[in-house]
């Protein structure tokens, strides 16, 4: 049910160019998955025949099955402490009262804004040079710096989405319950944090989705035991041309629809 | 119905506010301010090339901003920047309107269309690009066929390619800061600028637009700083020929090993990015202070 | 307690024990050119592993990356091994850090030619691919027979060269630095050929496979390659061929090296010993198709003319890794066109 009363033409016209922007968003995903099912490794159009071998080729490949693994993990891990980090600064500085807040929040939200491989850079040499001398343990190669590193450019996303939510949610509803007796903990756990539902699920899934495709600091931190699926994927195509990590990637992509469908139905993240 | 409005009112009092920032702060500190630190001291050493990371404090790697070599690639990131930061405001504003407006299996579906792509690394999704604007990719094959050209058109090694990898990349990111605040503009006020006479489109023009202004620039601000840091999609569609900044300090970081250079020209695109944030932010500020139509 | 806060211990502890590993006994992190695990893992890997319990964790990387990753650990190294290009890991040595070897720890060393020998005290060349012309037979119907050859206008459009993100983009700068009357230390020659080459280039580019997929696929005509990679693309059903040019082959080439302070050293040495050992390098040139410095190798009449080890050409490694940085720039800006 459309509720922009407009003429038939003028609808049908929105429409097209809606479908038009879509297939140009969907263009690159929709061809890799083309591409994984390509029986040549030159890309053919009409397609030459259809084959499921490069995803049989992709159980072969650990380095990329690590890598999903990996990606996972560290994703998992990055989002469950941006949450942590995140929800409790996101209602300081909206429902705090300091002076400076806007500085804060400048602050806060800066990782966004910069560059991965020049946080990378930093934070690689800042454990190195400082970090590692000070506990004499040797963290270079661990999973701590990606987490760090992963960290950092999370919780920026977490931030920004529980802020939105908590300022379209109204004070007065909090006010009312410690009017009514309930400990400023009472009134956060009971009142205020199912109303901003919405802001932390989606909080959580951009930290997940950013963590889990970064490649810039993934890259830097990369050792044995650290490859992270994009880098993986990095080195394959370097080495082989042919639609292996197409296949990896498909995989990725439903499991992903899943996960977004899921998201929208029980958290409805777009109000 | 809610117009736009930022809280100022708070609950929490000054030591219960410092107690819940702390967490957050210390870890900042550690990770985000250090470093930078770290960067500054880095590009105070002398520059040349295999640089060693001892030396001299001095401002020799500052003299490459005076570099024109240096100057073009600035300006050549700056550029793509824009001209994406252009194309995903035009290319998402429809499909924010559209997502907001419908209801049902087709907003969800749209929504599934918008966000899924951001799962996909961004290795593979220019890869995607890669097999769709090679000389034997997808869209070369077909122009050749239908017979409209004879030999391949060159798309990739362009800046045309890297920005329509760059604008593809970062839509989505568009089109949820556009549907954030158009959710909250109310649609009976674009009805009544059409009760008063109004067509579709100056209705859009004259009452949804100027209400969705900060959105439209908190998403601009966005794709802009996301573009201007951007590594694998310069270097995929790219090619040798359209460097940008970050491949640049790649460059001086691994081949050249003029770590103080890359340090330089990295608090370059720093001071770059945080100025533009900087002017963004007072504009958004100013359009929220508009808090009627 | 809410729920959440008790899962913050066993959070605490998973994540505590991600953290520093307790180096294993055996094992043995490698650093290695991406397009290269492949080989690893089927020709060298496997002998060593039958000769101890060993497990090997391979990384890829290239060796910028290496020398940069070296560089930023110094004392506390996570890598142990190299397979590095020799230039970068002359730089290396000069910093001191990759250790130093001899015969009494490798016993091997004996056999190995005295040209290939590093004259700072670190492990030897272990094996140079040779760099010959890859073309597409069915595009190129008169191939380039030397790197003089390459600047005739016939093959306007068709090379596809390197830029300096590949070790291939200074070798290219040298070759024509040569023809046009300069060498290592007398560059500015070489950017001038260099720049006439550019209306017959297809492009620069860092990606070796890459630049073999266009010719492979017929898009481009010539580029640089390896005589193993030609097998390869011909297994493949390619239209392609390899020849050596009349200057000789570029010998590119490369080492296992111990980064020094390693926590492996013992395991390390044993193994760059076991690489030079006759039984790896004949299996290195019949195999992989490499020169190899090993005395006693004996090359399989069938394989010969992919092997030039007659025909290869040494270039100054040494200049080239200390001018890399400073020809990259210049390259970038004159060449390409900043």
């Amino acid at each position: 049910m459309m509720r922009w009363a407009s003429g038939e033409i003028g609808r049908v016209v929105f429409q097209l160019l809606v479908i038009g922007i879509f297939v140009f968003l969907l263009a690159a995903p929709i061809i890799v998955v083309y591409y994984s099912f390509s029986p040549t490794v030159a890309l053919r159009f009409p397609p030459d025949g259809f084959t499921w071998r490069w995803y049989l080729n992709v159980l072969d490949q650990p380095r990329l099955l690590n890598g999903v693994w990996q990606s996972g993990v560290i994703a998992g891990l990055a989002t469950m402490f941006a949450l942590l980090l995140g929800v409790p600064t996101a209602y300081a500085l909206t429902r705090g009262t300091i002076r400076g807040r806007r500085a804060l929040e400048t602050f806060f939200l800066s990782p966004l804004i910069l560059p991965g491989l020049v946080l990378a850079i930093g934070i690689l040499m800042f454990i190195v040079v400082i970090v590692q001398p000070l506990v004499d343990v040797t963290l270079v190669g661990t999973l701590l710096p990606l987490l760090a590193a992963h960290l950092i450019v999370t919780v920026p996303w977490v931030i920004r989405t529980v802020m939105s939510s908590l300022n379209t949610t109204d004070v007065a509803i909090e006010e009312a319950a410690r009017g009514l007796g309930a400990t400023p903990l009472q009134a956060f756990w009971l009142v205020t944090l199912p109303s901003i539902k919405p802001g932390i699920v989606a909080g959580a899934l951009f930290a997940f989705i950013v963590s889990f495709g970064n490649f810039a600091l993934s890259l830097f931190f990369a050792s044995g035991r650290v490859t992270t699926l994009p880098v993986a994927i990095f080195e394959y195509v370097d080495r082989f041309q042919d639609p292996t990590v197409a296949a990896i990637s498909t995989i990725v992509i439903g499991l992903t629809m899943v996960l977004v469908l899921l998201g929208d139905r029980f958290a409805k993240i777009w109000n | 119905m809610h117009l736009i409005r930022h809280h100022d009112v708070g609950i929490l009092d000054n030591r219960r506010t410092l107690f819940l920032l702390a967490p957050a702060a210390f870890v900042f500190l550690v990770l985000l301010v250090s470093p930078i630190i770290f960067l500054i001291h880095l590009s105070l050493l002398p520059s040349m090339p295999n640089a060693p990371l001892t030396g001299p404090i001095g401002f020799s790697g500052y003299a490459a901003l005076g570099d024109s070599y240096h100057h073009s690639i600035l300006w050549r990131t700056i550029r793509i920047s824009g001209i994406t930061t252009l194309g995903c405001l035009l290319l998402g504003y429809p499909i924010a309107l559209s997502i907001i407006r419908s209801r049902g299996w087709w907003r969800s579906a749209q929504i599934v269309f918008v966000v899924t792509p951001l799962f996909v690394s961004i290795v593979v999704r220019t890869y995607g690009w890669v097999l769709l604007l090679g000389n034997r990719g997808l869209i070369n094959g077909l122009l050749v066929s239908v017979g409209f050209r004879d030999q391949p058109v060159r798309l990739l090694g362009t800046e045309v390619a890297v920005v329509v990898g760059l604008v593809e990349a970062l839509l989505p990111f568009m089109v949820l800061s556009l549907s954030a605040v158009l959710g909250r503009i109310d649609s009976t006020l674009e009805e009544a600028a059409r009760g008063l006479g109004a067509s579709p489109i100056g209705a859009f023009l004259t009452v949804t637009l100027p209400l969705s202004l900060p959105g439209a620039l908190a998403g601009c601000l966005l794709v802009f700083m996301v573009s201007m840091g951007s590594y694998v999609t310069p270097a995929l569609l790219g090619g040798s020929e359209v460097r940008v900044m970050v491949i640049e300090i790649y460059t001086q970081l691994t081949t050249v090993f003029n770590w103080p250079l890359a340090a330089v020209l990295s608090l370059t695109l720093l001071a770059v990015s945080l100025t533009v944030a900087g002017l963004a932010s007072r504009l958004i500020r100013t359009e929220r202070g508009r808090k009627t139509v | 307690m809410p729920k959440y806060l008790q899962c913050l211990p066993l959070l605490v502890l998973i994540v505590t024990s991600c953290g520093p590993p307790t180096s294993l006994d055996n094992t043995l992190t490698v650093a290695l050119p991406p397009g290269r695990i492949d080989d690893f893992n089927r020709v060298i890997a496997p002998g060593f592993k039958a000769l101890s319990d060993v497990s090997i964790t391979v990384i890829g990387m290239r060796s910028a990356d290496q020398v940069a990753r070296v560089r930023i650990e110094q004392d506390r190294p996570t890598l142990d091994l190299l397979w590095i290009d020799f230039a970068e890991a002359q730089l290396l040595a000069r910093e001191g850090l990759l250790a130093k070897v001899s015969e009494r720890e490798l016993p091997n060393l004996r056999d190995i030619r005295e040209e290939a020998k590093s004259t700072l005290g670190v492990a030897p060349i272990t094996f140079s691919s040779a760099l010959g012309f890859l073309y597409n037979s069915t595009r190129i119907k008169h191939p380039p027979r030397s790197w003089a050859d390459l600047w005739n206008s016939r093959f306007e459009g068709e090379l596809a060269l390197f830029d300096f993100g590949s070790s291939l983009g200074p070798v290219t700068l040298v070759m024509a630095a040569r023809l046009n009357g300069g060498n290592e230390t007398n560059i500015d020659p070489g950017f001038e050929k260099l720049l006439q080459l550019k209306s017959n280039t297809f492009g620069f580019r860092t990606s070796g496979p890459e630049n073999n997929k266009f010719v492979a696929q017929g898009e481009a005509g010539v580029t640089l390659a390896l005589a193993s990679q030609t097998r390869e693309l011909k297994a493949a059903g390619a239209t392609v061929e390899w020849i050596v040019p009349a200057e000789g082959a570029v010998a590119l080439p490369q080492g296992f090296q111990i980064v020094a302070g390693s926590q492996q050293g013992t395991l390390a040495q044993a193994f760059v010993n076991y690489v030079l050992s006759l039984e790896v390098q004949q299996r290195l040139a019949n195999d992989l198709l490499m020169v190899v410095p090993n005395r006693k190798v004996v090359l399989d009449p069938a394989i010969a003319p992919f092997v030039p080890l007659d025909n290869i050409l040494y270039l100054d490694i040494e200049t080239i890794g200390m001018r890399r940085g400073e020809w990259t720039n210049r390259f970038n800006r004159e060449i390409l066109g900043g």
